[in-house]
């Protein structure tokens, strides 16, 4: 057999290997290479080189070869075909087997084969190849495949694959491939779709308009100078389109465009180059960025910068640029150099510093050519990570933010309508290209809409497609005519396939074990409940007379609840307190306390518990991390959290009746509010920490912190308030007398303004929310479409009295 | 323009308006030549701050006045940086340790030592040592204390500090014994409302003594309360009255409105209502105690007789886990519960709990 090649006949393959030029060779012997090597460990135990040798195929007669080998291949495929049977049912094949998909499975999981056999150096020269010749590579193994299967008849070993060939003739699947090469041959850049599909002009934004104008008033007004403002800050969630809009404008406004990017080498020594020149590192190098760009913005600023950076070995830091002169340019910092995510806070200084010193150049005089603005591109995580994340206010400080020369443009999440537009012209556009015949269902497409962040959307639409060719993938529209017309009901709704294949890929399964297992907790569901149930536990006779005492066992399985919370068992039991409240509901069934004052011993024994679980628990909630002794941490947590869940399920009701009056949607349960708002906080600790340094330069007496915050600011606000009031009264009716001067600079009014006035939490349910109960309803995706708020200014005098209104009862 | 409560602040001792025999010996110590150093300590807005830079001009004339905030930045032991601001003038600076948290040992320790092995520089300064003032004295760790009473004697030549606290509960008795304690003690209302007076006559506001009377009453003797009360009202009102209501900050407002909510009804709709403006309070820094301390006053005002020993009882157990736990909107939240169960079991007419 062929797995035991001699060393000599080895060695003549090298020879004959090295005659050959046919790259396509090259590639299917060495994927071919894998079984060989099990069947002879010497073979194993050579290189890349050797199992590329090994292949006697590779010799005069490749067809002859290919048989033997090619049926541990085929059994290997199958191992794999078993392994991603599973993957098969999930995405909807019928496990039968459509041949056809079958076939296109079974290429791809010869690719799989390649990749897990493989050394991983020869793929990525591979893949690097398929620059030059992207169809071949794509499709060789299973053309090859293909033709020596067809072409053979070998006697005994060929037995296995004989069917598979028949298979392979009977339902063309070289149509198949030849789609996939027609795709390649189109795509041969191979972009991901979200690059590939990334909007050319404003008009093919997906973003509110509003926002575009205001970015790109923004940079007109920088153009002709206008505005003395020097940097833009635009911020918001992943995908929301910030990078976009500003590259789609300054195509439209001719504008060039500067960017930073993160530099590749972070090995100490040898890339810091000689004699500590770059001892700050990274932020030092970016530092130089800030302020060369800054200061020869006016100049001739390509040549300057690239040699710059040249200099030093190290930095491969690319500033992009083309080499005409006389454009206007404006520089974007997106990738934020990595230290500035760590713990300390030395390169976040440095960071702001550059910053400010950019700021406090003075600007060019009137004939000059302008400076380049920066662009300042932070993508934030609007929700629950916690204080260690990423945001504008973090990034740069209220001084920054404050400052005259600098604008802050918040983009929010993109709304279902434009992104479910945007959707609708890829996926049309891209079947103009690869002339697929089957689209997303509008059902499908609206799913992915609601996200709000495009880039995943787009994403998940392309993996989609991968599959687009299986029935019940959500590709079963076709993509018509009539169907962009209109003409066809287009409101059916998920199938469940459709549903589990969006899940999967909008992925957010953490955040639904967290509110499975609230669930559990909060449902308090016992053994007995239904009068079907066949298990009564026996009754257990609590250790305190004191504690309510319910004669039936518990069916959740609270030892092992903490494994299956989805999170640390802090949050979960924030997540309990959020929402345990519309579990102390009376009236549920009759045997169950009802009067008001049942009501109110159910949650003031819940709060009981959440308060000494809080005792309990771990300390490193409270802003100091002790991380000395985690061992104790942890099994403190875990007191806490058995105190809580068990005493919450034993002060509530059982079974349990969710109800809540106004609106219903009782059964949603809400991610921890206090999660989400240290934010919020941040923003005014820092607010406040900002006034409290600058009023002391104004007064030799003003205090600390809680001074500011409990008297000074609140008095100033009251009095501001009023002399906002004076101002417009005589705008409106003494016409020609000058307003009231102002009592405070700008900035102080909005620092006054963030920190004192009570504009209450926002709803806590904009986090995905399930319908916890864990059988039965189907999950509902919430819309969360944020309404743009136009700039109307609210008389601040009616925001001064927290009305019931201004508090959403959730 | 700035407030009237740093517009119309005494500049000099003679000009202080209650305490005379003090600002008389801080006159004498400032003449003396012989300067120790000070703990001074009282309730906030008692004047303070203001007789310590009356103080400091007493002791080096108007220049002391010329201040300007410089941000230094210092390196820990575990060699990371920390920036700080800090208020100078020429003769003395002025820290704040809460501003560097836990690592106020290391600042107090390079600053000090920094401030006291330079000579004064300017040399027709009439003292010869530089004073450091360090706010908020009693949030210093005792680490940073420990350091202090070194350093006290070692540069006592060059250097005096000038310690400022609330109380001195939480400064070590070495420290106390190394200092000249001065108590500032807070204003009476009567002393508050010839300074009312007074102040309005300077701007040229119309003075009402009833109005007068009862924002001394209100500011709780914090004279710096009632001045900003006086300008908010002023502000608020074109004619202003003897029952012109005296407008709450909106912390205080909100809270207030809490706990009408509290006792108009006791269900879990309710908590939930009042659980959200917590987080309101809470997210503008609002410190818990403050909340649980308002509402707690507000609630007893409105409540039984019968009921008020136990809701403070519960009040102050509460309290003492806010300190102790961390999720204080868990015990911010218990305490209303708690409440309701009160009351409700009150109103039921079992009044055992």
């Amino acid at each position: 057999m062929a797995g035991l090649p001699s060393k000599k006949r080895r060695r003549t393959i090298i020879d004959s290997e090295d005659e050959e030029d046919e790259p396509i060779e090259s590639r299917s012997s060495s994927s071919k290479a894998p079984p060989t090597r099990r069947t002879s460990t010497r073979t194993a135990s050579s290189n890349k080189a050797a199992s590329n040798k090994a292949p006697p195929k590779a010799t005069a007669k490749p067809p002859v070869k290919v048989p033997p080998r090619q049926s541990p291949v085929k059994n290997q495929s199958k191992k794999l075909a078993g392994k991603y049977s599973l993957l098969h049912s999930f995405f909807g094949v019928p496990p039968e087997g459509d041949r056809k998909a079958n076939e296109v499975v079974e290429d791809a999981i010869e690719e799989v084969s390649d990749d897990d056999s493989m050394p991983t150096k020869p793929r990525v020269r591979v893949l690097k190849d398929s620059n030059l010749q992207p169809h071949l590579v794509v499709s060789k193994p299973g053309l090859s495949n293909v033709k020596s299967a067809t072409s053979t008849k070998p006697p005994p070993i060929g037995k296995v694959s004989t069917p598979t060939t028949k298979k392979i003739e009977g339902c063309h699947p070289l149509k198949a491939v030849q789609r996939k090469l027609r795709c390649a041959n189109s795509v041969i850049d191979a972009r991901t779709w979200p690059e590939k599909f990334e909007p050319q002009s404003v008009a093919e934004l997906a973003i509110h308009k509003t926002k575009v104008k205001e970015v790109r008033t923004w940079l007109e007004n920088v153009l002709i100078r206008s505005t003395r403002q020097r940097m833009l800050v635009l911020k918001g969630p992943a995908g929301t389109g910030k990078t976009a809009t500003v590259i789609a404008l300054a195509k439209e406004l001719g504008v060039e465009i500067l960017e930073w990017r993160n530099p590749q080498i972070t090995t100490p020594g040898d890339a810091y180059g000689e004699g500590g020149a770059f001892a700050a590192g990274l932020s030092g190098m970016f530092e130089e960025f800030v302020g060369r760009a800054g200061t020869f913005g006016s100049l001739e600023l390509a040549p300057s910068a690239g040699p710059g950076h040249g200099k030093s070995p190290a930095a491969s830091s690319k500033i992009t640029t083309n080499l005409e002169d006389g454009k206007p340019k404006f520089i974007i910092i997106e990738d934020f150099p990595n230290t500035l995510f760590t713990s300390s806070t030395v390169p976040l200084q440095a960071f702001r510093h550059s910053i400010k010193s950019f700021l406090a150049i003075p600007s060019p005089p009137q004939g000059a050519p302008p400076f380049p603005p920066l662009i300042l591109i932070i993508t934030e995580t609007p929700s629950i990570t916690g204080p260690q994340s990423f945001t504008a206010h973090r990034l740069l400080s209220p001084e920054i933010l404050h400052h005259p020369l600098v604008r802050e443009i918040n983009f929010n999440k993109i709304a279902p309508t434009y992104m479910f537009r945007a959707l609708s012209v890829i996926v049309a556009k891209e079947a103009r290209e690869s002339s697929r015949k089957f689209g997303p269902s509008k059902a499908v497409l609206d799913a992915l809409s609601i996200s709000g962040d495009i880039r995943s959307a787009i994403m998940g639409l392309e993996f989609l497609a991968m599959n687009g060719d299986m029935p019940d993938t959500g590709f079963q529209e076709r993509i018509s005519a009539s169907k962009r017309r209109g003409k066809r009901p287009d409101d059916q709704p998920l199938t469940a396939k459709e549903r589990a294949m969006i899940e999967s890929v909008t992925n957010r399964e953490s955040t639904y074990g967290i509110f499975h297992s609230i669930g559990k907790v909060l449902y308090n569901k016992r053994y007995g409940d239904d009068p079907e149930d066949d298990y009564h536990a026996p009754p257990l006779r609590p250790p305190l007379s004191t504690l309510p005492y319910h004669a039936r066992a518990v069916r959740t399985n609270l030892d092992t609840l903490i494994d299956d919370t989805g999170t640390d068992p802090q949050t979960f039991i924030q997540g309990l307190h959020e929402n345990y409240l519309l579990s102390c509901n009376p009236g549920g069934v009759p045997r169950l306390p009802t009067s008001d004052e049942d009501v109110v011993d159910c949650y003031n024994g819940c709060l009981d518990y959440l308060s000494d679980s809080d005792i309990l628990g771990s300390r490193q909630w409270n802003g100091y991390n002790n991380d000395d002794d985690n061992s104790s941490n942890i099994r403190a947590d875990e007191i806490s959290f058995h105190t809580a869940v068990r005493g919450i399920m034993l002060s509530l009701p059982s079974p349990v009746k969710r109800f809540l009056e106004p609106k219903g949607g009782a059964n949603k349960m809400n991610y921890p509010t206090s999660a989400r708002l240290w934010k919020e906080k941040q923003e005014v600790v820092d607010t406040v920490d900002w006034f409290v340094v600058k009023n002391r330069v104004i007064s030799p007496c003003a205090g600390g912190v809680n001074e500011a915050l409990l008297e000074r600011m609140p008095y100033m606000a009251l009095i501001e308030r009023r002399r906002d009031w004076a101002r417009r009264q005589q705008g409106a009716f003494k016409r020609g007398v000058p307003a009231m001067e102002s009592e405070w600079d700008l900035p102080t009014k909005v620092a006054i303004e963030k920190a004192t006035v009570f504009k209450g939490v926002g709803r806590p349910s904009d986090e995905p929310v399930s319908d916890a109960e864990e059988e039965g309803e189907p999950r509902k995706w919430r819309k969360k479409e944020k309404q743009e708020l136009p700039d109307v200014e609210i008389p601040i005098g009616e925001k001064l009295v927290l009305s019931d209104d201004d508090i959403e009862d959730f | 323009m700035p407030l009237l409560v740093d517009k119309h602040r005494p500049r000099s001792l003679e000009a202080l308006h209650y305490h005379e025999g003090l600002s008389q010996r801080l006159k004498a110590l400032a003449n003396s030549g012989d300067f120790p150093h000070l703990l001074i300590y009282g309730p906030s807005g008692a004047g303070k701050k203001t007789r310590i830079v009356a103080t400091l001009k007493e002791l080096y004339g108007p220049g002391a006045e010329k201040i300007r905030i410089d941000s230094r930045i210092f390196t820990t032991t575990s060699n990371r940086k920390i920036e700080f601001n800090i208020v100078s003038s020429n003769y003395h600076l002025e820290i704040t340790p809460s501003d560097v948290g836990t690592y106020d040992r290391v600042v107090i320790q390079s600053l000090l030592k920094e401030t006291a092995q330079t000579q004064q520089v300017d040399t027709s300064a009439k003292q010869r040592f530089k004073v450091v003032v360090i706010n908020e004295a009693e949030h210093l760790s005792r680490d940073a204390q420990a350091a202090l009473r070194r350093t006290m004697e070692k540069y006592s030549p060059n250097l005096r500090l000038i310690l400022v606290a609330n109380s001195t509960a939480n400064i070590i008795p070495p420290i106390k014994s190394r200092t000249l304690l001065v108590r500032v003690s807070a204003p009476t209302e009567g002393e508050i409302e010839g300074i009312l007076k007074y102040t309005a006559g300077l701007e040229g506001l119309e003075y009402r003594e009833a109005l007068g009377r009862r924002i001394a009453k209100d500011s709780g003797r914090n004279l710096r309360k009632a001045l900003l009360m006086l300008e908010a009202v002023y502000a608020q009102n074109e004619i202003v009255k003897d029952d012109t209501p005296i407008p709450p900050p909106d912390y205080e407002a909100l809270i207030s409105q809490i706990a009408d909510e509290v006792l108009a009804e006791h269900t879990p709709a309710r908590i939930m209502q009042v659980r959200s403006k917590f987080y309101d309070l809470l997210t503008h820094c609002i410190p818990a105690t403050v909340i649980l301390k308002l509402l707690t006053f507000r609630l007893i005002e409105k409540c039984d007789d019968a009921l008020k020993a136990d809701v403070i009882k519960w009040s102050a157990f509460y309290e003492h886990r806010l300190h102790s736990g961390s999720k204080v909107i868990f015990h911010l939240e218990a305490f209303v519960a708690k409440f309701m169960r009160i009351l409700e079991g009150y109103l039921m007419g079992m009044v055992d709990f």
